[in-house]
């Protein structure tokens, strides 16, 4: 891990000339045009802002970002103890609130293989799976949709289910590098699974720096959350727990 | 706690609401349906006035000392005896149809249950106890039923007073007048002891020693006298003797014949005798038989025989006859003497047993004086008893008297609809903050940021608010109108069949009676 790091400084130092030819990959990118109604039934708040609670993914965003360039991080896992917490819905909302950051570049990609849920989150038919992707038949641009010029979304419109599998082959790992090296972004964010359902979590943590915890209030209990963190820390670096859906916030967000 | 605790616990509780709702309502519906269906029952009572003894106790003792509470205490017990009580409620009927299912225990335990005394002292300000008022009610399902019992054992309270110190005044009455007949039989029989022995020692008893005393010093005199005159004659004998060796002729002539001084000497003896014994005493008949005998010798003798005796058989004969007659006076002397020696030895022996009869007698007096005390002391005491009696015949010893007597109720006593809606209200919160608490308890999942921090150590990456969507509020809008109208509908449905079906009490009562009719 400390051997990658350094790699990934050296290769952020070495390719800041290389950014410029990045953008060409990017500029191929279809376009995403989401539904912007299905997009707030599925409560994606940061693409408008209308709804105050944005506020809060715009506070994380900035942490998160302080945290990755203090340890010059840009992988990261977003998971959750058990279904339904909302970790699609987290990282969209962060994915977007990233996106409003005009010269930071993120990568959103679905790997929530058996129950792909960013494309219906955001009301489009994608245009095909991540699965063949990460298996090195596809090109990068006919896996991701590009939301204005800095946040490059790959959604995933079938399910599989040998995941684990998929995400601990060595094909995976180096098409998962190759599309750093070539789109070169800054945050790259995985949707993942829940942990407590199934492996692919704990195959998949290797290629990732941190990891970000997803609590559903009044649905995750303590000790689930307990147990995933400490399996999560003894992994890889926890960037924190996020808890969500939480009825009763000490205090009133917004102004 | 701070605001935002309690803010957090409000906000529990609202979330929680339909339970709450829906527990307080189905509680109060129970509440109320069993308030409507329990049947009325009536509490009449009476009371009664316990007052102190009204004779001054300084005047007149009444023989039952007993505190008026006290009595009504023990009346208590005693009316709410089994027996009694078993036979008030069959006089009355208490249990009507339901006696046979009943058995005796359970007719008595639930007899003791609608019985109720209470006392209401109205202390005096000097500390002793002052009148008081006891009240005794009872609970029955029809009013005039409960009023009747309760006026049976006012009755029954009062008899068993009047019974219970007229009873105790009696007893003592009557134990006095033992204690008096005992008493006196033992002096009677003392007295007639007594007296059987004064007759069986009448010779030593101590009243007469004086009398023995004298009589034994006369005795004494009298032998002193006898035995000078008789020392007398023998000195006169010996003289006479000695005068008419010498010079052949009396000493003193012929005065008269010797019978006829005889006579005259027997005749002192006699007036000497009968100043000391009595009228046939043996000396006395002696004397007399002695004296008859000489008369007749002097009468029947010729009188013209003694001038013609001649002078020398004269002298002579006038000696013998001297000698004759002081020889007989001595052997009188000597009887006599006799006599008086063995009556003075008599005498003597009977002062020396007199102390001994006067110390028996004594004893026997002095038990007499005691018997005689406690006698006394007895019928003053059964004259105290009887006054003490007439006072409780006339119930003038304290005494309990009706106050008021007890009238059908016209408002059942209870249930307490009211109350009983109350209870049900409150059971039902109490039970639904129960249970939200032991839902919130078993509750492990996370609720609020600070449980995230008790555990990690550190805050959470980001909290992030419930979203709505417009859907959601739109379905919660439309939820909880629903919720106000359905819960609004109840109780205008359940007024609504009240005013224009039937009055719900009778409707609880219908489905109760047919619940019970399908069990």
């Amino acid at each position: 891990m400390e051997h990658r790091k350094v790699s990934l400084q050296e290769r952020c130092a070495s390719e800041r000339p290389g950014r410029a030819g990045s953008d060409a990959l990017w500029e191929t990118l279809p376009p995403l045009r989401t539904d912007a109604r299905v997009a707030a039934g599925n409560r994606i708040v940061t693409t408008s802002r209308l709804n105050p609670a944005h506020a809060v993914f715009d506070m994380m965003r900035t942490k998160l970002l302080q945290q990755l360039q203090q340890h010059s991080w840009t992988t990261v896992a977003i998971t959750s103890p058990t279904p339904g917490c909302g970790k699609t819905f987290v990282a969209l909302n962060l994915a977007f609130s990233l996106a409003n950051q005009r010269e930071c570049r993120t990568v959103l990609v679905d790997l929530d293989l058996k129950r792909p849920q960013v494309a219906k989150m955001l009301g489009v038919s994608a245009p095909s799976t991540i699965e063949s992707f990460l298996k090195g038949e596809r090109e990068i641009a006919d896996a991701f949709l590009r939301h204005n010029d800095n946040l490059a979304i790959g959604a995933n419109s079938q399910a599989m289910s040998f995941s684990a599998e998929l995400l601990q082959s060595r094909e995976t790992v180096r098409v998962l590098q190759e599309m750093r090296q070539r789109m070169c972004p800054d945050v790259v964010l995985f949707d993942m699974p829940p942990m407590l359902s199934n492996d692919d979590v704990m195959a998949f943590l290797p290629n990732v720096d941190c990891v970000i915890l997803v609590a559903a209030a009044e649905q995750s209990t303590l000790g689930e959350v307990d147990v995933c963190e400490q399996e999560l820390s003894e992994r890889t670096n926890v960037l924190g727990v996020v808890l969500n859906k939480c009825r009763f916030a000490p205090e009133k967000y917004g102004y | 706690m701070s605001d935002v605790d309690a803010r957090f616990y409000i906000s529990i509780l609202l979330r929680r609401l339909p339970y709450l709702v829906a527990i307080v309502s189905s509680a109060l519906a129970l509440a109320v349906i069993v308030a409507s269906i329990l049947p009325p029952l009536y509490r009449a009572s009476a009371k009664i006035l316990v007052e102190a003894p009204q004779i001054p106790a300084e005047l007149a003792r009444s023989t039952v000392p007993i505190q008026a509470t006290q009595q009504l205490q023990i009346i208590r017990q005693q009316i709410t005896a089994r027996d009694d009580l078993l036979a008030l409620a069959r006089k009355l009927e208490v249990y009507g149809t339901e006696k046979a299912e009943l058995s005796d225990q359970d007719i008595v335990d639930d007899m003791r249950f609608r019985i109720a005394f209470e006392e209401i002292g109205l202390r005096s300000p000097y500390g002793d106890p002052g009148p008081s008022v006891a009240s005794v009610s009872f609970t029955a399902d029809d009013p005039d039923l409960a009023a009747r019992v309760v006026n049976e054992f006012v009755d029954l309270i009062l008899l068993k007073q009047q019974q219970q110190r007229t009873g105790r005044a009696a007893d003592t009455v009557k134990f006095f007048d033992r204690e008096v007949g005992r008493l006196g039989s033992d002096l009677n029989r003392l007295e007639a002891e007594i007296l059987r022995y004064k007759n069986e020692n009448a010779d030593t008893l101590p009243e007469s020693l004086e009398f023995r005393r004298s009589l034994q010093t006369s005795q004494q005199e009298r032998l002193i006298a006898l035995e000078r005159e008789e020392s007398d004659l023998r000195a006169r004998r010996s003289n006479l003797v000695e005068s008419y060796a010498l010079t052949g002729q009396t000493v003193d002539g012929s005065v008269a014949t010797p019978e006829q001084q005889m006579l005259l000497e027997l005749n002192r003896a006699l007036a000497e005798q009968l100043a000391i014994f009595s009228e046939n005493s043996q000396n006395i008949v002696a004397l007399r038989a002695r004296i008859a005998s000489l008369q007749a010798a002097l009468r029947s003798r010729p009188a013209t025989e003694s001038p013609s005796s001649a002078s020398d058989r004269g002298e002579r004969s006038g000696l013998d006859l001297q000698l004759s007659f002081i020889d007989e006076r001595l052997r009188v002397i000597g009887r006599e003497k006799a006599a008086i020696t063995q009556r003075i030895a008599e005498l003597t022996k009977s002062i020396g047993a007199t102390p001994n009869s006067e110390t028996v007698l004594y004893s026997l007096e002095r038990n007499r004086t005691n018997l005689q005390t406690q006698y006394n002391t007895a019928i003053a005491r059964r004259a105290e008893a009887m006054i003490g009696e007439q006072i409780e015949r006339r119930a003038d010893g304290g005494r309990f008297s009706v106050l008021e007597r007890a009238t059908p109720p016209q408002y059942p006593e209870s249930p307490k609809r009211r109350r009983i809606v109350l209870l049900g209200a409150m059971g039902g919160l109490g039970l639904a903050v129960a249970l939200i608490g032991l839902l919130e308890f078993f509750n492990g999942t996370i609720r609020r940021p600070v449980e995230l921090v008790r555990m990690l150590d550190h805050q959470p990456l980001a909290t992030i608010p419930y979203i709505s969507t417009a859907d959601e509020i739109r379905i919660r809008i439309r939820r909880t109108v629903a919720a106000v109208f359905s819960a609004a509908a109840a109780p205008v449905a359940l007024v609504a069949a009240h005013y224009f079906y039937m009055p719900l009490p009778l409707v609880f009562q219908n489905v109760y009676q047919w619940l019970t009719a399908l069990v």
